[in-house]
């Protein structure tokens, strides 16, 4: 990287800190519409810390954006959280006030979305949609914001004279670098990805994500990484948590999670695919389709599409997400029974 | 997956170019979509075309499915050229032989047609089915064929009651239902969930052994390429770069392009982070290619040669080629 980021903007410090960051406590979130209460988040746990990549993956529909946008409070109605805590170090995010909202949201936390390439206005230069955001935070000189924003063009390595170019004159994956530079403006402690290459070309996602890890490690942000695609969240990710129907079944270390998946649901995902790398075999996907979320299925929601279901005690209650190692969490009446014996 | 090469191709683009005309009267621009490629389908058979967005794999698939007219370059359907305006029968032939798979199963069906429309239409328009009974017993075969069973209860749904897999299951069934000897397959499960991915692959391997239709597969996904395809033809910039059988090609790409396009995949069995290979560039302009080979800008081995013309094709064994001046 040409520009190595010397002087910290924001005012936090990155010393080493203990505990997490991020606290999602037992989040609940309901989409409340005619045809029923749709419960895309259901009771879902889990911390992100300092300086840490974590992965959430799982199938559309499943919860995982919607995460994301309770996290960052942008749910619009039909959605309302309906239970839970977002503690982001000793923030309660759900009961921050709009204006604390606006201040929080690009300088301790920025989000990156799927089509965030489309989100950029296209009457205005990027150069003039960065210098906005930094004039209204953080430098309220117009020269020293456009240094700034030369800067940040660097690090996510657009060739700084692009500066004046509007947003047509830039290719997708420039336009989402754009975006990614525009999240870093105020160096929050957190990004969260929605799905941030999915739109883009293999090579140039390969690009853009070593950028991001790059610019992770040397910045020390944490990053809440959503995807489906489970190969790039592996390759990415320090730990994963993986969904299904609106709650977390398995938390692991991306390379326990690739290496021993112990949920029926996450076992099936990692062979679902296939690799380039590994050996060429018949592979089959996961019979049937993810539940309706109206009427979920009861007991454990995956229990109509796994091929080692236990009986009633699938059908009937609802798994607990347990911890099988310090660092390894499962939710799965048949892991629960193995640990027991 | 047979790793048999065929010998008489059913279907053969040969030569095709196709060149769209755009931009407005004072600013007339030319994009070079597709150049000079050939491909070649055979009977039970399945043919990748693997490229990034905008490189021009969509619009060759469209030529073949005579959807674009090609701005040069033939067609061959078995041996014959396919001739632009000929009689309304033999287009009709062509179209009946020669189906085609979209990839949004959300938009390819009509909504307000239940599922069993879908299948009798094209039997009652090509076939000239006429009886009821006939029709629907067809109908019930076909769905039975794509795994949507019970198909009775499938046959009156409506495309809005089904899921992205089922969906692209009609589409599958709705070309069957004319007993096609090609499918062309646009980016077939790239809108599904990973999870019931690998089952709408496995129906088209069905397909392929059982019925010995031949596929041409488009697709960004090299890796599904590598699950599903006899032989890979890798694309860049409206050009064929690299021809090989996909294993081969899989195990050691050739053209400087598929090792860096391979190197890009996200793969779990990479290990962790490892930062190999930076890859650098993007994909150029279509309206203003030079003479020389496209990749050669981002291309660390570019020769001054590679500045001033299109490396011919360079046979490197009997099933596989590459245009680079490297070979």
């Amino acid at each position: 990287m040409s520009a190595k980021p010397t002087s910290k903007l924001s005012t936090q410090q990155t010393d080493s800190k203990q505990g997490p960051l991020l606290q999602v406590q037992d989040l609940q979130v309901e989409y409340i519409t005619q045809r029923g209460r749709v419960k895309a988040v259901d009771g879902v746990s889990f911390e992100i810390g300092y300086h840490e990549v974590f992965g959430l993956a799982g199938e559309s529909g499943c919860g995982k954006s919607t995460i994301a946008h309770a996290v960052t409070r942008i749910l619009k109605p039909p959605a309302y959280i309906t239970g839970g805590k977002v503690i982001f170090e000793d923030r309660d995010l759900l009961s921050l006030t709009p204006d604390e909202l606006r201040s929080f949201r690009w300088e301790h936390l920025s989000i990156v979305f799927q089509s965030a390439m489309d989100s950029l206005n296209p009457v205005l230069t990027i150069g003039e949609q960065i210098v906005d955001v930094l004039q209204a935070h953080l430098i309220p000189d117009k020269a020293q914001a456009r240094q700034r924003a030369l800067k940040l063009l660097t690090w996510v390595g657009i060739d700084p004279k692009r500066i004046d170019n509007y947003p047509h004159q830039l290719s997708g994956g420039m336009r989402q670098r754009a975006v990614i530079a525009l999240a870093l403006a105020l160096i929050p402690q957190m990004i969260i990805l929605d799905e941030p290459t999915t739109a883009l070309d293999v090579v140039v996602q390969k690009q853009i994500i070593q950028k991001i890890r790059q610019l992770q490690q040397e910045l020390e942000f944490s990053v809440l990484f959503i995807t489906h695609d489970l190969s790039l969240l592996v390759e990415f990710s320090d730990r994963i948590g993986i969904m299904y129907a609106g709650k977390l079944v398995e938390v692991a270390p991306a390379r326990e999670i690739f290496t021993a998946p112990r949920h029926p649901y996450t076992r099936k995902l990692m062979t679902a695919f296939p690799t380039v790398l590994g050996p060429r075999r018949e592979l089959s996907g996961i019979p049937g389709s993810p539940p309706n979320l109206i009427s979920p299925p009861t007991g454990c929601r995956f229990h109509p599409r796994c091929d080692v279901m236990l009986g009633r005690v699938c059908q009937e209650d609802l798994p607990e997400l347990i911890h099988i190692n310090p660092d390894h969490q499962v939710a799965c009446h048949l892991v629960e029974r193995e640990m027991k014996s | 997956m047979t790793g048999v090469v065929p010998q008489k191709p059913v279907l053969e683009g040969r030569d095709l170019t196709k060149h769209f005309h755009v931009g407005g009267f004072f600013s007339p621009t030319v994009v070079k979509a597709v150049q000079g490629s050939s491909l070649s389908l055979y009977p039970g058979y399945v043919v990748a075309l693997v490229g990034e967005s905008g490189s021009g794999k969509s619009t060759i698939i469209r030529m073949l499915a005579r959807l674009y007219e090609p701005t040069s370059g033939e067609i061959y359907y078995e041996g014959e050229p396919v001739f632009h305006n000929s009689n309304h029968k033999r287009e009709l032939d062509y179209r009946r032989k020669v189906q085609m798979i979209f990839q949004d199963p959300f938009s390819s069906l009509n909504p307000v047609k239940r599922v069993g429309y879908h299948l009798e239409r094209p039997m009652i328009l090509h076939h000239k089915m006429h009886k009821k009974e006939a029709l629907r017993r067809s109908a019930l075969e076909l769905l039975q064929r794509v795994a949507l069973t019970p198909p009775e209860e499938y046959i009156e749904k409506y495309p809005h009651q089904l899921s992205g897999g089922q969906r692209q299951r009609v589409a599958i069934a709705r070309t069957l239902a004319v007993s096609p000897r090609v499918i062309l397959a646009d980016e077939p499960i790239s809108m599904l969930d990973v999870s019931i991915r690998l089952d709408i692959l496995n129906l088209m391997e069905a397909l392929r052994r059982d019925m010995n239709i031949a596929f041409l597969y488009v697709t960004h996904d090299i890796a599904s390429a590598r699950y599903f395809a006899d032989e890979i033809n890798v694309m860049y910039a409206g050009y064929i770069v690299e021809k090989a059988n996909s294993e081969e090609l899989i195990q050691e790409p050739k053209h400087p392009y598929t090792q860096m396009l391979l190197s890009s995949v996200p793969d779990p069995h990479r290990g962790l982070r490892t930062g190999e290979g930076e890859v650098t560039g993007e994909i150029p302009d279509l309206t203003t290619l030079g003479k020389g080979c496209p990749f050669a800008p981002r291309c660390k081995h570019a020769m001054d040669v590679c500045q001033e013309s299109m490396p011919p094709r360079t046979q490197l064994s009997e099933t596989r080629w590459v245009r680079c001046y490297l070979y």
